[in-house]
């Protein structure tokens, strides 16, 4: 149904994205992935075909019964020269010694302010640290024949295996043209409903958009700061990196300092009036509400819910954004967040989650609510509304985004309900603010808009029936086979009820 | 929503060993590890009374109770990797160290398939590090012998080959 709305020169983007895809040259030659282990590490399976030893067990000795990954803990415990040392006792602890993983975690603890990514991140620590020898660092050679192990092996395959096609071909997001909608037409259909739409004809209005390439941001800001995950490194440095690693869940740049530290770009966008209210902004400090997004293709977020039941939107200025969506409760399979929801447990990386999880989903028989998926292309801005699960996996490389979060009027009451209810839970404030932000809320309420604040303290304090409304735990229709309970994962702990299914939401799953 | 504080305090859990043995412990010591708690969630639909079989031999399940009782009111430490030292007592407190400092080589490592099959993260790497603590001085030599290893023969132009890749560590370097 989405697909009424949906302009041509949009199917035939993403129909680009698709036939890449499909081809053997989906990687850029450059970087192309290897089609075997760098020192010749095999998934366990071959060791039934091979028929031979696996010499993992003879090189560990007392060690043979503890899994690869309790065998890696071990070995996350050692420095690097350690690590260079044992790496000489065996094939098998030269393997372990030489987990990549290991060598990330270490230049990313040492070198929390940047550094120059080379070869592979033992070279990159080697190199950083000057080591002897430096002009000769290179990638470990040593072939080890016949090991055999599906965990070591699983980092390497995840970021080699080429993109699937039926990864990328779903869209079931509606897409609007901005020109033919209004802010009312948008908060009756989308945000009241709390239903995600992709809005063209914004994000192709902002300065940004056709002016930022890499050679512009390098020009602009290629020797300033941003924050990469774990670390804050130079934008020239970080394109160096995204070009060169092969990590199966690279790092990307996810920054909510942007406008202090390279002013220009915020002056390149402009939020849209669609979701322009946000109570946040009336606080006299206001959370973390910005990110400048930058990152290569395959890099990406795992499944999440956004920070205080806020709502965001998205704007992609470059290149491609892949997104899989869920409705608020409806915890995709294979991820399961702790009680209480503060963290969240899933495979190391999206795409290992694609290979393990996605088809499931696509399944006539399964019973689950099946992912929206949408690729949102240059120049499209997506609404995620409050509550949902999203995840996401850029598509090409030099893929720019800014995605700002906010609490609309219509969003208020789900985010007073967590400042209050999960105070240790609220992010994107300096320590200790925390526990204090729904007062703060409050207070500038009650100076700015005293009218959203009487109309808040109505209801939620009686029996929690508008919190559970507010919960917005679905039960959808999937393929027209009847209610699919809302799983776990929920903001309010109730469980039953009955739920009213906004026709809207109830189309869009009705189609997949 | 959860169930009332008083009465999970006095609700008592069985679990038994693979030997057969049954320990009697307190929910709260129980669901120390997630996945027992999983367990008792899932039997306890069924029948308020039953034993929950553990794959673990007795004096390692009584061990990792011992573990779990202690720290369901005293949040273990977290351990800084690498290890910035041998002395484990500086890190982790005296409790960890004397509870980890164990006679039998081999009951570390079972407590070290115990903490990764009943996902115990912070016992995983009390085990794990003591074990580390082992390797960190070791010669090459010495590793292969006290781990018992019996590696295949590298050939020479591997050795080679492995020596000079490793070169930045062992020039000057303990071994």
């Amino acid at each position: 149904m989405s697909s009424s709305k949906t302009s041509s020169s949009t199917v035939r983007k993403a129909a680009e994205h698709l036939s890449r895809a499909d081809t053997a040259t989906v990687e850029p030659p450059s970087k192309r992935p290897r089609s075997s282990h760098p020192i010749g590490i095999r998934p366990l399976g071959n060791l039934l075909i091979d028929g031979g030893r696996n010499c993992r067990d003879a090189g560990l000795g007392m060690l043979k019964p503890l899994s690869d990954f309790a065998v890696c803990t071990v070995f996350e415990h050692l420095t690097c020269v350690e690590l260079g040392r044992v790496a000489r006792v065996s094939r098998s602890f030269y393997v372990f010694a030489n987990h990549e993983e290991l060598w990330m975690q270490r230049v990313t603890d040492d070198f929390r302010d940047g550094f120059q990514y080379h070869k592979d991140w033992r070279c990159t620590w080697l190199t950083m640290t000057h080591r002897k020898g430096v002009n000769s660092v290179a990638p470990a050679s040593v072939r080890v024949p016949s090991f055999y192990s599906d965990w070591l092996f699983q980092r390497f395959h995840c970021a080699s295996v080429p993109l699937k096609r039926r990864w990328l071909c779903t869209e079931t997001i509606d897409r609007r043209d901005a020109a033919a909608l209004s802010v009312g037409d948008s908060i009756r259909e989308y945000e009241t409903p709390n239903v995600p739409v992709i809005i063209r004809g914004v994000v192709d209005r902002w300065p940004a958009y056709g002016k930022w390439s890499r050679e512009h941001l390098l020009k602009r800001a290629g020797h300033v700061k941003f924050t990469a995950g774990p670390v804050d490194m130079s934008l020239r440095d970080f394109f160096a990196y995204a070009d060169a690693n092969e990590d199966d869940n690279p790092l990307f740049i996810f920054d909510p300092k942007f406008a202090d530290r390279a002013p220009f770009m915020a002056d390149d966008y402009t939020p849209p009036q669609y979701f322009a209210e946000d109570m946040f902004a009336l606080l006299p400090q206001r959370p973390n509400f910005r990110w400048l997004l930058i990152g290569n293709r395959r890099s990406g977020s795992k499944w999440h819910v956004d920070p205080n039941a806020t709502s965001a939107w998205n704007g992609v200025i470059r290149g491609a954004k892949k997104w899989f969506m869920l409705p608020p409760g409806h915890v995709p399979p294979g991820v399961s967040p702790s009680r209480g929801g503060a963290e969240v447990t899933q495979p190391v990386s999206l795409v290992e989650w694609l290979l393990n999880f996605y088809d499931a989903t696509q399944q006539a028989d399964y019973g689950g609510v099946r992912p929206l998926e949408a690729t949102v292309c240059a120049g499209e801005l997506l609404f995620i509304p409050r509550g949902w699960w999203h995840a996401v996996l850029n598509l090409e490389d030099d893929t720019f985004a800014i995605t700002q979060n906010f609490v609309s009027p219509r969003g208020l009451r789900a985010t007073a309900k967590f400042l209050r209810f999960k105070p240790e839970q609220v992010s994107g404030v300096s320590e200790g603010r925390h526990a204090g932000l729904w007062m703060e809320l409050e207070e500038a309420l009650r100076t700015h808009r005293p009218e959203l604040l009487a109309d808040l303290s109505t209801g939620w304090q009686t029996d929690g029936t508008a919190a559970k409304a507010e919960s917005a735990r679905v039960d959808v229709s999937v393929n027209g086979e009847g209610a699919v309970d809302g799983r776990g994962g929920g903001d309010g702990g109730s469980s039953g009820g009955v739920v009213s299914v906004h026709p809207k939401l109830l189309a869009m799953f009705g189609t997949s | 929503m959860e169930t009332a504080p008083m009465e999970t305090e006095q609700r008592l859990v069985k679990l038994s060993s693979s030997q057969g043995d049954v320990f009697e412990v307190e929910f709260g010591t129980a669901c120390y590890a997630d996945v027992v708690k999983q367990m008792i969630d899932f039997t306890s639909e069924s029948s308020d009374a039953e034993t929950i079989p553990l794959n673990l031999k007795t004096t390692v399940l009584e061990k990792v109770l011992q573990y779990c009782d202690y720290h369901r009111d005293n949040e273990p430490k977290e351990i800084p990797k690498p290890l910035p030292t041998t002395n484990l007592g500086e890190i982790v407190g005296d409790w960890d160290a004397a509870f980890i400092n164990v006679d039998d080589e081999n009951m570390l490592y079972e407590l070290i398939l115990a903490a990764n099959y009943l996902d115990i993260k912070p016992l995983l790497d009390l085990a794990c590090a003591k074990a580390a603590c082992a390797i960190k001085h070791m010669t090459p030599d010495a590793i292969r012998e006290h781990f018992n290893l019996q590696p295949e023969q590298m050939t020479p132009e591997e050795e080679q080959e492995m020596l000079e890749e490793l070169k930045w560590c062992t020039d000057g370097g303990a071994a």
